[in-house]
């Protein structure tokens, strides 16, 4: 068959490419922590008894340690829930795993701009860990089209010192 | 003598393809032009909000399935046809698929204008991707069945124009824009299975009421099994025009018949099993699935760089007969002056930025910062909605004259169209990819949210907003020069004497290649176990627990 | 008729005026010395613009899911 040898030269850069390509997002997944949802995967609840039963009954802040808290976090028509009505309150530099479901539709959870990024989708269970890495108010949107108000769906998440974080509005594990 | 003359049946069969394709064009490009200024509040007096969605979804199916669809099946037509050298055996098979199509088209597009008229009782605010539980008219996906079985049948109709062909002649190589067609549909057939069982299985009977709930992530996963492939369907007639007509529009001929067939085979066997990288942001999908995609995805660059080199070098095979020299000085040597190439050669430049950002999507975790942002509408728009929507209307008019007997009409509005399409495109497109990056969402009414003030990287969120509706409308404009263009030829255009519908042989033919390369039976096997292996474990996962479960009732837009 | 037939380097049925042809280039005397440039280029932009995108645009603008 004839290939140029310019064509060859070609065909190796571009799997050069490639192979750059892939090399480059495994060294961020497992040097650098840049991480995906479905690293913790499984997990499925019933849509039409998540409001009522088990921990999504009580959505909200709960403490595993001293580094560590966890979010059970609804995402339904057309709010974050907490998040929405008023603004949820996170320590810093603090281990945080959201657990993110929707007895409705699907829903999205994006903080623009940032790595934070998740299909909600009802049934299953989205679960990331983070760190916020500074004090201040960061922005959550729904980015899945999910009705006739999916832009008015957002929420504020209100990144505090360490030191000034209130535990008093903690769920009990 | 054109192909008009030739084959008159296969003509008309063509032409009323391409009416199809191009009113949806202009209904849908409407559609985008509402978006880009509502979008940006520039202007938000068309349609509320709420309607944004209606508008939206009509913008996506008119031009992501109905406009391509139609287009793609009067293109091939012609490809068949005339490599073949044969009518269809059955004018009444072929008008059958093009009715069923034209059926399914006027239901899912009754459903969904449905939504903009008050008191129809009637929605489909579904979008594009019409992820449930979020419920649409069933019109809408039963139209959207008929319009994928009426393609299979479409299909069918020129593998038996290729059996008997072979049938006459069993040593030949299968000609280029034939061979390139059949993997084209073996690709096809493979991937739009995945929908077919979504629809028909899962959502007629939800949407009918015959099952109460449903388990959304089954159909999302059987929508993007579909739903990546596609976009190779989109693509590859495009590679059909670039391989086959662009160089000689270049002045030149093909560089390689042979690394074109294994460029087909490559999508053939890799289109479909990296569906799950549309699904790097969800649960449910556990990560081996996603590695695996992020590689094979990584892997369909191959074909497309072959690709690039093989058109490349055919232009500058075209440059270099026509006087040109230099390393990059050659391409002031091709036609500039000649919309049919000006347009593929823009479409191809417009891919070769758009495949870089596609090259970011494919990227596994660097997806993270861009998934489901603007800067997703900003990659598709250069590769579907120019690499080839771009082509095909600049292909159109090398076309239509074959296909009409007319001489193309408004030969300066059809040169100014391809320009005026790129500069709207660069405005539209660069803009939407820096809001992206400053996670500016897609498919949003309104996009400025009170508690976010979104960190723009370079530039500043007004002047993003007001390239995309200006490049919004220079693309509407652009549009509707080509409709202009395309039925002024159809109507007024006088008798052509001497139409250009000659295409010179490949500099290497498919003499230089093995035989194994048109060996359908084999690529077809192969092509079934990658999709096995990739699909049939997470699938066997969500169907055990119930087809239909965990449950989610339909609900409200 | 058109034609696909592979009767190569018969140079097929272009009309040379139309096209703009000066000469005719076989197979054996053409070198796509610009095709290479060009794509050496891409090349190297897209591994810059990527290697940019990612550990600049992407891998600073934190917080990113860490498990």
């Amino acid at each position: 068959m004839h290939v140029h040898r310019f064509e060859k030269l070609w065909i190796g850069l571009s799997l050069v490419l490639i192979a750059a390509f892939i090399g480059i997002v495994l060294f961020g997944f497992t040097v650098m922590d840049l991480k995906v949802p479905g690293v913790e995967t499984g997990e499925t609840v019933d849509p039409a008894t998540v409001l009522s039963e088990g921990p999504f009954a009580q959505p909200g802040v709960r403490k595993i340690s001293d580094d560590h808290y966890e979010v059970y976090m609804l995402a339904q028509q057309f709010l974050f829930r907490p998040g929405s009505a008023q603004p949820l309150t996170l320590p810093a530099r603090t281990k945080i795993t959201f657990h993110m479901t929707s007895p409705d539709v699907m829903h999205g959870f994006e903080v623009p701009g940032s790595g934070l990024n998740t299909t909600v989708i009802p049934g299953q269970v989205a679960t990331l860990t983070t760190r916020f890495p500074e004090a201040k108010t960061y922005g959550v949107l729904c980015h899945q089209y999910c009705g006739s108000a999916h832009h008015n769906m957002q929420a504020e998440i209100e990144v505090v010192p360490p030191s000034e974080f209130d535990e008093s509005n903690l769920i009990a594990q | 003598m054109t192909f008009v003359d030739h084959y008159p049946k296969a003509a008309r069969i063509v032409k009323a393809n391409l009416i199809v394709a191009f009113v949806a064009l202009g209904i849908g490009g409407f559609f985008g032009l509402i978006q880009a200024l509502h979008r940006t509040d520039v202007f938000r007096g068309f349609v509320s909000s709420v309607q944004y969605y209606d508008v939206l979804t009509g913008h996506g199916v008119l031009l992501g399935l109905v406009f391509t669809t139609f287009f793609i099946t009067g293109l091939y037509q012609w490809g068949v046809t005339r490599t073949l050298e044969r009518e269809p055996e059955s004018s009444a098979f072929s008008w059958t698929w093009f009715w069923m199509m034209v059926g399914g088209t006027t239901m899912t597009a009754t459903a969904i204008l449905g939504g903009l008229v008050p008191g129809s009782g009637m929605s489909a605010a579904v979008l594009y991707t019409f992820y449930p539980p979020l419920q649409a008219h069933p019109l809408f996906y039963i139209g959207a069945a008929l319009l994928i079985v009426g393609s299979w049948l479409a299909g069918a109709d020129w593998f038996w124009t290729y059996r008997k062909w072979r049938a006459d002649n069993p040593d030949a190589r299968i000609p280029l824009q034939t061979y390139m067609v059949i993997f084209t549909w073996l690709m096809w057939y493979l991937c739009s299975l995945g929908v077919a069982l979504e629809v028909v299985v899962l959502l007629i009977p939800w949407s009918l009421g015959v099952v109460e709930k449903i388990d959304p992530l089954l159909p999302r996963t059987l929508f993007w099994y579909f739903g990546h492939a596609v976009v190779y369907f989109w693509l590859l007639p495009a590679y059909f025009v670039w391989y086959t007509i662009l160089p000689k529009l270049s002045g030149g001929r093909l560089f390689s018949d042979p690394l074109a067939r294994i460029v087909f085979i490559f999508f053939l066997l890799l289109s479909t099993p990296i569906g799950y990288h549309h699904q790097y942001a969800d649960p449910g999908i556990t990560l081996v699935y996603k590695m695996w995609a992020l590689i094979m995805t990584l892997v369909i660059l191959l074909p497309s760089l072959m690709t690039a080199f093989t058109v490349i070098s055919s232009m500058e095979h075209g440059a270099r007969q026509r006087g040109g020299s230099g390393y990059f000085a050659w391409m002031g040597a091709l036609p500039w002056g000649q919309p049919a190439f000006v347009g593929c050669a823009l479409a191809g430049i417009m891919f070769a930025a758009g495949g870089f950002s596609g090259m970011i999507n494919a990227s596994l975790n660097i997806d993270m910062l861009v998934h489901n942002t603007a800067w997703i509408p900003g990659h598709f728009h250069l590769t579907v909605g120019t690499a080839v929507a771009l082509t095909f209307m600049a292909i159109t008019y090398w076309l239509l004259p074959q296909l009409t007997g007319k001489a193309l009409k408004f030969k300066n509005l059809a040169l100014a169209q391809p320009y005026t399409w790129f500069i709207g495109m660069t405005l539209m497109s660069n803009a939407l990819h820096r809001q992206g990056l400053a996670g500016v969402p897609r498919r949003v009414a309104e996009p400025q949210y009170a508690g976010i003030d979104y960190e723009v990287p370079f530039g500043t969120m007004a002047e993003m907003d007001w390239q995309v509706a200006i490049g919004g409308t220079i693309l509407f404009v652009s549009m509707v020069l080509f409709l202009v263009v395309i039925g002024g030829t159809w109507w007024k255009g006088a008798p052509a004497t001497d139409v250009d519908d000659v295409i010179p042989p490949a500099l290497s033919g498919p003499e230089h290649s093995p035989k194994i390369l048109d060996n359908l039976t084999l690529w077809m096997g192969v092509a079934v176990v990658l999709v096995l292996i990739a699909y049939s474990l997470p699938l066997a996962e969500m169907v055990m627990d119930g087809l239909f479960s965990p449950g989610a009732f339909p609900a409200p837009m | 008729m058109p034609t696909d037939e592979p009767e190569a380097s018969t140079g097929g049925g272009t009309t040379d005026e139309a096209s703009g042809k000066a000469r005719d280039l076989p197979l054996d005397e053409f070198q796509p010395y610009g095709t290479l440039a060009v794509t050496g280029a891409y090349f190297v932009l897209l591994l810059v613009l990527y290697a940019l995108l990612y550990f600049v645009e992407f891998a600073t603008h934190a917080p990113h899911i860490i498990e």
